[in-house]
């Protein structure tokens, strides 16, 4: 009602609106924090005497399918929300399922800088994907207590950050397997 | 974002918050200050027994029969800094002033995000609360100095892992309200507020918040690393061959680099430290615009000082580890950078001193405290840079100069701003003015108790005397000409104490009996002045329609000495 | 003024970098001069009794930007003639080395251990499981290096006039090595060895300082310090060859 008139239509002078700005902000604040973890894991890395292979960490093409589930659920903001929480939800599972077969294999954390590298980010980027499976749950559960132009501000915004997290995560995946 | 509704206004109005910022932020800065006075006990008397009344209030535990013991005195060490910096004088600056003020000056309704920014503070209560809390754990809180060097930090008390959390809390309090202030800033401003009318504390407090924004990350992922270096067993921080009390550290695989966490720690620290100066200038640019009746000398130099110290301050963080061993070149970078981040600084203070210059000064009790500023936050500046320069810092490195030099900028520096901005706006808050009687003994009361306490640290510091002991260097045979130095300083401590009561004084009857002051007591010209004391609800019943600077003070051939922001000619 | 605050200068490098120490203060002490004056002078001329209507334009914009060149050009000669060349002089090591003192010393909570090579100047092999109260090091005495080395517990000894090599290390948490007198201070982080010199001029007697807050006791982690002249430090060093016991380190 009282919000801003710029709150869902780019205002003139900065040509962007509110809700696109705030999520922006937000992405270049959680970009700052994947890219320290991601320094503090070169820097370890480099500084290692030995570097353990990161087959230990299971084969990669075990994490094909839940790569396959993040694309999709990004790939769904657009036009089927409900697919986005479906398959997000699916990617979380398939992670779990991943984690608790490293650990049966007595690969823990405490193992070596490998696994814990591992566990921490592939685990923060784990939160994030189930924060993104609640935020979309939001967005659909809101939906019709807002304008069209809000809704669609937001779709926008949950779309920019599902791309954020697909990119961190095929950041993970390059920088442990394939670097 | 988007319901508005009058009934729910009351938790998520930016006033209310910024109110809950100040109230909270000040138990903190009380708390802060109460464990700074029993650290300043030991350190005067390293071989006597607290006084009963302070041995009780410490227990039993920490102090048997009244004698302190080396952990507690670690843990004062640890949360003094904590609480001062991270729940105190940040928020009040951020929380408190910020979001009181920047929509008001700004001429908009409230922040961009007001839920958002209600979760932002009852987030960093939490933290605030939760970091307390660890003094009563066993072994107590963290004792590892605020900036939690591993391995000590990682081999420490169950209270570490309180303050990892509180750290990783405050982080996403911090991201939320800064994330807000940039938006409202850039998307509420009133029309025709360009960016180059904005108020030089708008712009302070826009760039402490793209510092807090993108640094405090690097903080959190560091919190993170050393929770699960202590919970988890994982050795980010821990290199191998670990020999602790002489016996050989099982369980860890070692490997891990403690550098990393220095890094990621000061990578944070220094802008921190940005966050802290940077809107306390920008309460003291308001302040003495208003009282020399006149504008901001060179406004556009300070703009651009403080843009570009927002993005020098993010590459100079290893000059706080030219000790560790750095190489040549990092050593040669990092010094060159922090000359060059000294230029701005400079700018920026000489620009409030040559706005004197031709004005016509008043001696409020805002601008009393603004006028202290000056020296005493320059004193701080300048006596970063032996700091600055390696070869004068092995001399100077934790030792009391140090100590010295932080403290003039942050307590007669950036408290005494937090003063002076209290004076100028309690008649905007509550509608009523402070004494100015009260106001002029709490100022030179702390003026002088301030000085005293922290002047004669440079000189501890050049003697070699190290901060951080216990028995104040009773054990070191070059500190011992200096024990009885620690006794005056911790008198002065005392009595600064005392002096702030008739502040306290002060604000409890005049909030209530003060007289009343009016819309624009002060006769200032920025957006907040143009609307009722205290703001309505909304805070403007116009949207104010700005075509003109922030500092229309004393144009040539007007009839009054300023004209507001929102008039229309 | 600064002078006789400083600990005393005794090693070379500690005049060059008492040197810029007072350079610095000498340039904060002219600008805090310079804006004080300026300060007081506003306030008495600009007070509003005197003044009482402002000038819009106030002061012109020359003489300010004299005021910050001046302060730009004294960090630049500051920093580029003296703070740099003093300390990246420091940095690398000089070639005069091979004729230096060597130790290595471990810190640990909350004492500096301190192991010389003995008169054969080359470092036994140690080892943690052979450390004890008599062989604070853990010195392998079965090594072909390790029969003369000398290892002692907070006690440093060096001799005057010949650079003085420390290899500094640590076993548990980070500690600052520090000679005050020596213009000393260097970081000793776990799972890092950096190494620190210095050339004492004086002989005299002082203390080892730990600047890194190391835990509860940090506070007494001092060791003693002392620079014997050549003779002095020989005597010294034979004696306490003679009194490596036997059996201690043997595996």
């Amino acid at each position: 009602m009282n919000v801003s008139p710029w709150a869902y239509a780019p205002r003139p002078d900065t040509r962007i609106s509110t809700v696109r700005l705030g999520v922006w902000l937000f992405l270049a604040s959680e970009a700052m924090f994947f890219g320290s973890l991601f320094s503090a894991y070169v820097l370890l890395r480099t500084g290692a005497h030995a570097w353990p292979d990161a087959t230990s960490l299971g084969a990669a093409r075990a994490l094909l399918i839940p790569t396959i589930m993040l694309l999709l659920a990004t790939r769904s903001v657009r036009n089927q929300l409900g697919l986005t929480a479906v398959f997000g939800v699916l990617f979380l599972l398939a992670k779990l399922l991943a984690f608790a077969r490293l650990l049966d294999h007595g690969q823990h954390p405490a193992s070596n800088l490998l696994i814990a590298c591992w566990f921490v980010m592939s685990g923060l980027h784990w939160l994030h994907v189930a924060g993104g499976v609640g935020a979309t749950v939001w967005v659909m559960q809101s939906k019709r207590t807002v304008t069209a132009p809000h809704h669609a501000e937001r779709l926008h915004g949950l779309w920019l950050y599902w791309c954020f997290i697909d990119v961190v995560w095929l950041a993970i995946l390059v920088s442990f397997y394939f670097i | 974002m988007g319901d508005w509704k009058p009934a729910g206004m009351h938790l998520t109005d930016h006033k209310t918050v910024g109110l809950q910022y100040a109230l909270t932020a000040s138990g903190f800065l009380l708390l802060g200050f109460l464990l700074m006075l029993l650290m300043r006990w030991q350190l005067a008397w390293p071989t006597s027994p607290l006084p009963s009344a302070m041995a009780v209030a410490v227990g039993q535990d920490n102090a048997p029969s009244g004698f302190m013991l080396p952990e507690f005195y670690n843990q004062l060490v640890a949360m003094h800094g904590s609480v001062m910096i991270f729940l105190a004088v940040v928020p009040l600056l951020t929380g408190a002033f910020g979001n009181y003020l920047v929509p008001l000056q700004i001429g908009t309704r409230d922040m961009a995000f007001p839920r958002l920014n209600a979760v932002s503070y009852w987030i960093y209560l939490a933290a605030g609360l939760l970091m307390l809390c660890s003094f009563f754990v066993t072994g107590g809180a963290a004792n590892s100095g605020w900036t939690s060097y591993p391995p000590l930090a990682v081999l420490a008390t169950r209270g570490q892992d309180y303050w990892l959390v509180g750290i990783i809390m405050l982080g996403v309090s911090s991201m939320l309200n800064s994330l807000n202030v940039i938006a409202t800033v850039l998307q509420l401003r009133a029309p025709g507020l360009t960016l180059m009318r904005l108020p030089f504390f708008v712009w302070s407090q826009l760039v402490a918040a793209l510092l807090l924004l993108l640094a405090f990350p690097s903080l959190q992922a560091a919190a993170i690393f050393q929770l699960m270096d202590r919970l988890a067993g994982t050795s980010f921080f821990l290199p191998s061959g670990l020999v602790v009390s002489g016996v050989a550290l099982q369980g860890p695989s070692g490997g891990g680099n403690p550098l990393l966490w220095q890094h990621l720690f000061w990578f944070l620290g220094h802008p921190e430290v940005y966050v802290l100066v940077l809107p306390a200038i920008g309460i003291v640019s308001e302040v003495i615009a208003t009282n020399t009746r006149r504008p901001l000398w060179g406004y556009r130099a300070m703009v651009g000082s403080v843009l570009f110290i927002g993005i020098m301050s993010m590459v100079v963080w290893a000059h706080h580890m030219f000790l560790t061993g750095m190489g040549t070149t990092l050593g040669t970078f990092f010094q060159i950078t922090t000359m060059i981040i000294s230029v701005p600084s400079v700018v920026l203070i000489t620009s409030l001193m040559l706005s004197l210059w031709g004005g016509s000064i008043r001696f409020t009790t805002p601008m009393l405290f603004a006028l202290a500023f000056l020296p005493m936050f320059g004193l701080g500046g300048l006596s970063g840079l032996p700091l600055g320069l390696a070869a004068s810092d092995v001399a100077l490195h934790d030792t009391w100069y140090v100590v010295g030099h932080f403290h003039f900028l942050v307590a007669p520096g950036t408290l005494f701003a937090i003063f002076a901005g209290i004076y100028h706006w309690f008649p905007k808050v509550t509608g009523r003015t402070l004494y100015r009687g009260l106001g002029v003994v709490h100022f030179w009361g702390s003026f002088i108790a301030m000085t005293a306490i922290f002047l004669p640290m440079f000189t501890l510091g050049l003697r070699g005397v190290n901060r951080r002991l216990y028995d104040a260097g009773l054990e070191y045979t070059h500190a011992q000409g200096t024990l009885s130095i620690q006794g005056h300083m911790t008198w002065a401590a005392v009595a600064l104490g005392l002096l702030q009561l008739p502040f306290l004084v002060n604000l409890l009857i005049s909030a209530r009996r003060g007289t009343l002051a009016g819309d624009n007591p002060w006769h200032a010209t920025t957006l907040e002045w143009q609307t009722a004391s205290p703001p309505q609800p909304g805070n403007f019943a116009v949207t104010p329609q700005v075509d003109r600077g922030p500092y229309d003070y004393s144009l040539p051939g007007h009839p009054r000495d300023y004209v507001a922001q929102g008039e229309r000619e | 003024m600064i002078e006789r605050l400083l600990p005393v200068a005794g090693s070379e490098h500690a005049v060059a970098f008492d040197a810029v120490l007072k350079s610095v203060h000498a340039h904060i002490a002219i600008q805090a001069l310079a804006w004080g004056t300026f300060l007081v002078f506003c306030l008495i001329r600009f007070r509003s009794s005197r003044q009482p209507q402002a000038s819009h334009r106030g002061i012109a914009p020359v003489l300010p930007m004299f005021a910050i060149a001046v302060v730009i050009v004294g960090d630049v000669v500051l920093l580029a003639t003296m703070a740099l060349p003093a300390w990246l002089a420091r940095a690398t090591m000089p070639s005069s080395v091979l004729a230096a003192t060597e130790v290595r010393i471990a810190a640990e909570q909350f004492a500096w251990n301190i192991h010389y090579p003995g008169p054969d100047r080359r470092f036994g092999v140690t080892s943690a499981a052979l450390i004890s109260a008599s062989n604070p090091v853990g010195i392998d005495r079965t090594s072909p290096d390790g029969t003369d080395d000398v290892g002692l517990l907070n006690v440093l000894m060096v001799p005057v006039g010949r650079p003085v090599v420390v290899q500094l290390s640590s076993r548990d948490v980070v500690h600052s090595f520090t000679l005050n007198e020596m213009r000393v201070r260097q970081d000793a982080t776990p799972g890092l060895l950096v190494r620190t010199w210095f050339t004492p001029t004086i002989t005299g007697q002082w203390q080892i300082a730990c600047s890194q807050l190391c835990g509860l006791a940090h506070y007494r982690m001092r060791g003693e310090f002392s620079v014997l002249s050549q003779p002095g430090w020989d005597e010294w060093l034979r004696r306490e060859v003679a009194l490596i016991p036997p059996e201690a380190g043997l595996r």
